[in-house]
């Protein structure tokens, strides 16, 4: 310790911590700005390069927003966008897109969530620490890899067990996107799971009630809003992820729902054909319109999952919508 | 081991709704209850009072078993429920449907008024929407709760005030029709109002139910209780009637306690 007196230790130490804070301050500040102008910017490059489908007569000889979603001249939906007639139907990759996110949501949802249940409210301490590591570790395995697993070993198990007529279809595809599904969902479900106090367990196990009861009816509708981010967030990133699906999908830009048969997504879409289309060309706007389309949709999707995760927290607090529109007592 | 206690146990000449000889119980190698022998007469209310780290959550916590959940846990000798060994009963759905417990912090759960009342007949298999209706507003009566909220059972519970919170946890309770209420410092986070209020909640309730209550409060103690234990490191020091404990202690650790003078 210094031997000055308080007054005059005051006095050297204010004028450096106010500086250190400031310099402190504007370091967070500016990185934090330096992110969020990094979205923008992102998405306002993507938004530039799309905006020709809407505004540029050049690009609407070839193509617009109504021949993207109507049908053809000729009949029927394709995309094509390199024939000599271009055609650039939205129908075959939204298809695509959905039925592949629906089969990875239909198989990781439930196993994300058990895994979430079984952790947080059955699993002993030491398993638990194990356990929530592992499943997260799954997150950092490079997408090029799980795909390659979904291309070379996933498609012939599938194939020999349900006799597919294709190798690579939708189920495997899902299959393979599930593996990245999985963690996020897994995650923020624990998360929320395990946020539930602890003497809600209590006051359900003293009416009598055992784990499985107060599991299925007090912490999951308690950590409702949680999980249901979860959901919603790794709905976003099964949305959005490319590489999985590019190599497991058979990328055939068919016009079906049947999960057995191959297809194509958007995301698959921008990454095999943006390398060979025409800088500036009709066609490159139309992978830019789509990757904005991508962008704004797995935008949408984490802001509503980060609103819920929100919520929860509100609910945990006890300002239930119904209160808070209620108004005083 | 607390011979001064077991004496005095029998003193009162009614019948007796819980009776433990000699538990003892341990949280790993720590011993936490130390032979504690008394009988808890039916339909009173009996409070527990002692130092913080006594063990009065701890014996209070044996007789609905809700310590099976720690692991280095240990409870051994005599506890009885109208006879019935309680630390030998295997079915602790049953025990607890007996013995309800009261939290020191209100805990309903975060469901609507109605649910959390109608969550315990439903876990134990009611699933008659009239009958429910019909439990859940004779459970609200019985707490004062009914006037109240009968226009806001669809409400989230955590949205109540403490005090009807903590009432509704009394109600929630009531709806699965225990004999045994254990309140652990019920009123501990509630302001003197709503003490007052629990309390006469209390005194109606123990026409009923068998009550036993953990407070730190020594005028609750004697204002709501009839019998008293005064509990010093995992013993049960003296156990009597409250006006006794309060007047006349035997023991000069609860005479040191009840006057204030240390604790
Ligand atoms: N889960 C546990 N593991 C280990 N020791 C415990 C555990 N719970 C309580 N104890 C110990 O047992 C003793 C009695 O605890 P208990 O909670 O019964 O005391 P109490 O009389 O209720 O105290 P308070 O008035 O503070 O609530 C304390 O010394 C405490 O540290
Ligand atoms: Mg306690």
């Amino acid at each position: 310790m210094s031997s000055l007196p308080p007054a005059a230790e005051d006095l050297f130490l204010r004028p450096r911590s106010v500086l250190l804070e400031r310099i402190v301050e504007w370091t967070i500040r500016s990185s934090a700005f330096v992110v969020i102008a990094a979205l923008v910017l992102i998405f306002v490059f993507v938004g530039k390069e799309a905006l020709p489908i809407l505004t540029s007569s050049a690009v609407h000889e070839e193509v617009d927003l109504v021949r993207m979603v109507a049908p053809l001249e000729s009949g029927g939906f394709s995309w094509q966008p390199v024939s000599t007639v271009p055609k650039y139907s939205l129908l075959p990759l939204f298809l695509g897109t959905l039925k592949v996110t629906l089969v990875a949501l239909l198989f990781a949802i439930p196993v994300a969530l058990g895994a979430a249940i079984f952790t947080s409210e059955f699993a002993p301490q030491g398993i638990r620490e194990v356990l929530k590591p592992v499943v997260e570790l799954l997150a950092g395995i490079p997408s090029v890899v799980v795909g390659f697993f979904a291309l070379m070993v996933l498609a012939t198990w599938l194939q020999d067990a349900f006799g597919l007529l294709l190798r690579l279809n939708a189920i495997t595809a899902g299959l393979g996107l599930a593996v990245a599904v999985i963690p996020i969902v897994y995650t923020v479900a624990e998360d929320a799971l395990t946020a539930v106090p602890q003497v809600f367990r209590d006051g359900s196990f003293a009416l009598g009630a055992n784990r499985w009861q107060t599991a299925w009816r007090v912490v999951l509708p308690a950590a409702m809003p949680g999980v249901f981010a979860a959901c919603v967030l790794g709905a976003g990133r099964a949305f959005g992820e490319t590489m999985i699906v590019l190599m497991s999908s058979g990328n055939a830009p068919t016009v079906s729902l049947d999960p057995t048969e191959s297809f194509r997504s958007f995301s698959a879409t921008i990454a095999a054909e943006l390398g060979e289309a025409v800088h500036g060309g009709p066609h490159y706007h139309v992978l830019f319109f789509l990757g904005a389309f991508l962008f704004v949709v797995t935008f949408g999707l984490n802001l509503a999952g980060h609103w819920y995760v929100g919520r929860l927290r509100d609910k945990m607090q006890g300002k239930s919508r119904l209160a808070s529109r209620g108004g005083g007592r | 081991m607390s011979t001064s206690a077991a004496a005095s146990a029998s003193a009162v000449g009614i019948e007796s709704k819980i009776r433990a000889r000699g538990l003892n119980a341990w949280y790993g190698v720590f011993h936490a209850l130390k032979g504690i022998t008394l009988e808890i007469p039916a339909r009173r209310v009996t409070s527990v009072i002692g130092p913080s780290g006594c063990g009065k959550s701890t014996l209070l916590r044996c007789l609905n078993r809700m310590n099976d959940t720690i692991r280095s846990f240990r409870a051994e000798g005599e506890l009885l429920l109208d006879g019935a060994d309680i630390l030998r009963e295997t079915d602790l759905v049953r025990l607890r449907k007996r013995v309800g417990m009261v939290f020191q912090r209100p805990n309903p759960f975060p469901l609507s008024v109605f649910e959390n009342v109608a969550y315990g007949p439903r876990i134990h298999g009611e699933r008659n929407r009239g009958r429910l209706a019909e439990i859940v507003e004779r459970s609200l009566a019985a707490t004062g709760l009914w006037a109240e909220l009968r226009d806001r059972l669809a409400e989230n519970a955590l949205a109540l005030s403490a005090e009807q919170q903590q009432r509704l946890c009394i109600s929630r309770l009531l709806a699965v029709g225990p004999e045994v209420l254990l309140m652990d410092e019920p009123c501990s986070a509630l302001d003197p109002v709503a003490t007052r209020r629990v309390e006469e909640l209390m005194q109606e309730l123990k026409r009923d139910y068998t009550i036993v209550i953990v407070t730190h409060n020594m005028q609750q103690a004697a204002r709501a209780s009839d019998n008293c234990g005064f509990m010093w490191l995992g013993e049960l020091k003296e156990f009597d009637e409250t006006g006794t404990i309060f007047t006349r202690p035997k023991d000069p650790q609860t005479e040191g306690y009840v006057t204030g003078r240390f604790g």
